[in-house]
C-alpha cells in the first residue's frame, strides 16, 4: 500500500496509479489538501517567472560552427577574388579611362581590331616665339 | 532536418523554462539554452527513444547549469513578470528564494518535473537516480516549498487553480 502523498503526487504528476488507492488517497481530506496544494505550487512556480518562452527568430536554428567557418571562407574569397581581378584590369590597361570607350559588338563571328580612342581636342594652345624674354619682373 | 535540429525545435522551450527558473537570470538561461544545443548538435546523439533524448538533452542543461553555478556566475534573482503588482512581485522573491534554500538536486528535480514538464523516467535518466528517488526527492522538495510559501499558498487556494501539469507554463 503506497503512502496518500505519493498517490496524489503521482497523480498530479501524470504518472500511473493504482485506481483504488486513488480513490482511497482521494477519501482522505489530507490527501485532498495535498492535491490542492500541488496544483497551487504549480500555478505559483510558472506563474512567478517575466519569460515563459525563448524568443526565437523566423527560421532561427542551432547556430553550428561549421556554417559560420563556411560563410567567413566566403567572404574571404569573394574579397581576394575581387581584389585580384581589380588588379588585373588595372596592370592592363582597362582601368577607368578605358570604360568610357564605346563598346565594340561584332556580329559577323570575326574578331575585329578595336580602333584607337580619338585624342581630345585642345582647349588651350601655347605657341613658343623666338627672342621673347619669357623671364619675370618685379611689379608684374 | 539533421537529429540536432529536431531536438532543439522539440525541447529548446522546455530548456528555457527549466533554466530560466533554475538560474533565476532569463538572459543568462537564453545563453545556456544556446550552449546547450551547441553541445547537442557537436555531440553524437545517442539511439534512444523520445524520453530518452529528453532526458539526455535536459542532462546536459542540468550540467551546464551546475557548471554555471559552480563558477559563481549566478547570483539568482527574481524574474517576476515586468508589469507584475507589487504583490506578484514579492510573491516571485520569495518563491526564488524557497526555490534557492532546496538542495541542488531537489530543486532540479522539482524544476524538471514542473518547468520542464519531464516524466519520473525522464527526470531518473537526466538525474542519473531511481524513479523512487525522483518520486522522494519531488515529494520532499514540495513540502519544503509548501512550508516556505504557506501565506502565497493559503491566499491561492482560494482562487481558480488547474492541475495541468504539461510543463508548458500556462497555467
Amino acid at each position: 500500500m503506497s503512502d496518500i502523498y505519493d498517490v496524489i503526487q503521482s497523480f498530479a504528476d501524470g504518472e500511473p496509479v493504482d485506481p483504488m488507492e486513488l480513490e482511497a488517497a482521494l477519501a482522505d481530506p489530507d490527501g485532498r489538501a495535498h492535491l490542492v496544494d500541488i496544483a497551487v505550487l504549480r500555478k505559483l512556480v510558472k506563474g512567478t517567472t517575466a519569460v515563459a518562452s525563448m524568443p526565437t527568430g523566423a527560421g532561427r536554428t542551432v547556430r553550428h560552427p561549421i556554417r559560420w567557418l563556411a560563410a567567413a571562407a566566403m567572404v574571404v574569397m569573394s574579397a581576394s577574388a575581387g581584389g585580384y581581378f581589380l588588379g588585373e584590369r588595372a596592370s592592363s590597361g582597362l582601368g577607368p579611362a578605358a570604360l568610357n570607350q564605346p563598346a565594340v559588338i561584332d556580329t559577323t563571328g570575326s574578331v575585329a581590331p578595336i580602333p584607337p580612342a580619338p585624342a581630345p581636342a585642345p582647349t588651350k594652345v601655347i605657341t613658343f616665339q623666338p627672342g621673347v624674354d619669357w623671364t619675370e619682373r618685379g611689379g608684374y | 532536418m539533421s537529429d540536432a535540429a529536431v531536438l532543439y525545435a522539440a525541447h529548446q522551450q522546455a530548456v528555457f523554462r527549466y533554466l530560466c527558473r533554475t538560474l533565476g537570470q532569463a538572459d543568462a538561461a537564453r545563453d545556456l539554452t544556446q550552449e546547450v544545443f551547441l553541445r547537442v548538435s557537436r555531440a553524437r546523439v545517442p539511439e534512444a527513444d523520445a524520453a530518452g533524448l529528453r532526458a539526455w538533452v535536459f542532462a546536459i542543461a542540468r550540467n551546464l547549469a551546475l557548471n554555471h553555478r559552480r563558477d559563481g556566475r549566478v547570483r539568482t534573482v527574481a524574474i517576476a513578470p515586468p508589469s507584475s503588482t507589487p504583490a506578484v512581485q514579492e510573491l516571485a522573491v520569495a518563491m526564488q528564494q524557497a526555490l534557492d534554500a532546496l538542495q541542488d538536486l531537489d530543486r532540479d528535480v522539482f524544476l524538471m518535473r514542473e518547468m520542464g514538464g519531464l516524466s519520473y523516467q525522464e527526470i531518473a535518466k537526466a538525474c542519473d537516480l531511481s524513479i523512487e528517488a525522483v518520486r522522494a526527492r519531488l515529494k520532499r522538495a514540495r513540502q519544503e516549498l509548501r512550508v516556505a510559501l504557506d501565506g502565497p499558498v493559503r491566499v491561492h487556494r482560494l482562487r481558480t487553480i488547474t492541475l495541468s501539469g504539461d510543463g508548458t507554463g500556462e497555467f
